[in-house]
């Protein structure tokens, strides 16, 4: 990514209030979907890369539309607009100028949070 | 395979951060009994395994949550499909609503709580679903011709031969018998035991409808047809579609219906009041009458193109009075069944109660047995029925009057008004019957009528 771009994010804060009301605080649970989370979702980015790079559109639609539940769950809400409006835009191809920088916010903000959720599992999931 | 009360779903979802989600959601209800699927082609190929429920998400790597719908629902259309999916797009969910989908969830805060009352409504609905098959099963079986019919007097198994060769065939058939001998009984069987038997069983009794509605009644209407058409309405034909229409005393219809219905049962489809569209039917079509329909012919009140056109095979059922010894077997049926619907000890008749349920004539028949031996069974102080506990009510006592003391004059109007009323003041074919002369029928009418005998006869 950009380092320009970089500079000039900061990290969403991940919020598991979501995913805990989803189960009633049940930590077995919260612990496998953070882990199944980090597990799958570095495939998903790269994916997401290769399509934007590709500048297959509507296989970029479909692949931010797979990631809006899981980002949900970690509760990166200004993230998930961004993955809504990526979406529309992607299978609307419309505004598709706007992609590329709303591509790279969604990956910096999801790559931010695994080492969160890591320090999370490490910590409050033991 | 599965036990009682546990349902089989599966969960066709390809995110596997999600698909654990889901299955939590269903690990809460220790009722349901899960299995996953990535791809589409997945489970497809596991629906041999006869899964209740199926929850399907929209977007899949290998076909879209639209396609399996199709295919599942190809395979069975009983099978709940479940639509989760993050598009919330109104119109996907509607189209996939009408295809058969049972329900469209969207993946957001409230899936949870929808999941499970979602496949808590579809247990309930696959429970009713279950409990109308076991009911159909259990009439059908209630309806087999041992178990429906009871008899082995030689008049009944010419009925019973009748019956063998209705059932084979789709033939019309024609009921004959007096009231009370257990002619929607016989229509049923014949439904029953035929290959129409999982198909609906409709019967109207058209002397219990108002004349000017049975054309609405029989063939439906548009919204609008007619003052108070206030909604589209299917008629029994259509209610019966597949099935089979057992037309109840069809002695008693119009002559200008008696049109309608000749041209619907040859052209076999209808148009509903006040419509266009021609509803195409398959229905197979049982009528009924207590009616001589070759007399109502020779009166000019039965179309003869309809008569022939339903006459088909027709089955005659002898009355009560002369099936002999079916009486008791019958009455022994009936009062275990009243026991055993009333939750009564069995009880038995006594052998002189028996003598007396043999010598009456039942102008009621069946029917008629029924209420006394029920009644009997209440009256008796024991449980053993003595002829004491039996009492006839019948209101046509003409079949027991030698237990009067009456003159040979008096017997005569007696039997004549019997069979006049017997036969709806049919003097032609009364005097057929007596093989007396019509003139000396309506002598004995005028002097009846003098004597205040005669006040419904037509002459």
């Amino acid at each position: 990514m950009d380092d320009k771009l970089n500079d000039s994010l900061v990290a969403e804060d991940v919020d598991l209030t979501y995913l805990s009301s989803m189960c009633d605080g049940d930590k077995t649970f919260m612990r496998d979907m953070i882990v199944s989370f980090i597990d799958e979702i570095p495939l998903t980015l790269n994916s997401l890369s290769a399509q934007l790079n590709s500048k297959d559109w509507i296989t970029l639609g479909k692949l931010v539309h797979k990631m809006k539940p899981a980002i949900q769950f970690i509760g990166l809400k200004r993230t998930y607009e961004v993955v809504r409006e990526t979406e529309v835009n992607c299978k609307s191809e419309r505004k598709l100028e706007k992609v590329p920088q709303d591509i790279a916010f969604i990956i910096y903000n999801i790559q931010s949070a695994i080492p969160v959720l890591q320090a999370k599992l490490d910590n409050d999931f033991k | 395979m599965h036990p009682r009360n546990t349902v089989q779903i599966f969960t066709l979802e390809d995110d596997p951060t999600y698909l654990k989600f889901l299955e939590y959601v269903f690990s809460l209800n220790p009722d349901l009994e899960y299995r996953s699927f990535k791809t589409g082609k997945d489970c497809l190929d596991h629906l041999h395994l006869k899964p209740a429920i199926i929850t399907v998400d929209y977007t899949l790597p290998d076909m879209s949550g639209e396609e399996v719908l199709r295919k599942i629902k190809a395979f069975d259309p009983n099978i709940m499909v479940i639509i989760i999916s993050a598009q919330e797009n109104i119109g996907t969910a509607v189209q996939l609503l009408k295809l058969g989908a049972y329900d469209y969830i969207t993946k957001d805060e409230e899936t949870k709580s929808r999941l499970l009352n979602t496949i808590n409504n579809a247990r309930k609905n696959i429970s009713l679903v279950n409990e109308i098959n076991s009911l159909k099963q259990e009439i059908t079986q209630k309806y087999q011709f041992n178990k429906s019919i009871i008899g082995n007097s030689p008049a009944m198994h010419h009925v019973y031969r009748m019956l063998e060769k209705a059932v084979k065939t789709n033939i019309t058939v024609s009921i004959t018998g007096e009231t009370g001998t257990g002619k929607e009984v016989i229509a049923k069987a014949i439904h029953y035991n035929s290959d129409k038997k999982e198909k609906p069983f409709v019967a109207v009794n058209l002397a219990a409808i108002p004349k000017d509605l049975i054309e609405s009644e029989l063939f439906g209407h548009e919204k609008g047809a007619f003052t108070g058409a206030a909604t589209r309405r299917i008629g029994k034909f259509e209610e019966a579609q597949e099935g089979t229409i057992f037309l109840d005393e069809i002695g008693e219809m119009e002559l200008n219906l008696q049109a309608k219905l000749l041209r619907v049962i040859q052209e076999r489809e209808l148009t509903r009041i006040g419509g266009n569209a021609v509803v195409k039917l398959n229905v197979r079509i049982i009528v009924a009458t207590h009616r001589d329909l070759a007399e109502e012919v020779k009166a000019g009140n039965f179309r003869e193109d309809l008569y022939y056109r339903l006459l088909g095979l027709p089955i005659q059922l002898p009355a009560l009075r002369e099936r002999g010894h079916d009486i008791l077997l019958i009455a022994k049926f009936l009062l275990n069944q009243f026991c055993k619907d009333n939750h009564m000890p069995a009880m038995v008749l006594s052998k002189t109660a028996q003598e007396k349920l043999l010598k009456y004539h039942y102008p009621g028949n069946v029917r008629e047995l029924k209420s006394v031996i029920e009644l009997s069974a209440v009256m008796a102080d024991d449980q053993q029925i003595e002829p004491e506990d039996i009492h006839f009510n019948s209101v046509r006592k003409e079949g027991n009057f030698t237990l009067e003391e009456l003159s040979l004059r008096e017997y005569t109007f007696r039997i004549i008004r019997h069979f006049l009323e017997k036969h709806d003041n049919n003097v032609l074919l009364v005097a057929k019957k007596l093989q007396i002369g019509k003139s000396t029928i309506y002598r004995y009418l005028k002097e009846m009528e003098e004597e205040d005998y005669a006040e419904k006869a037509t002459y």
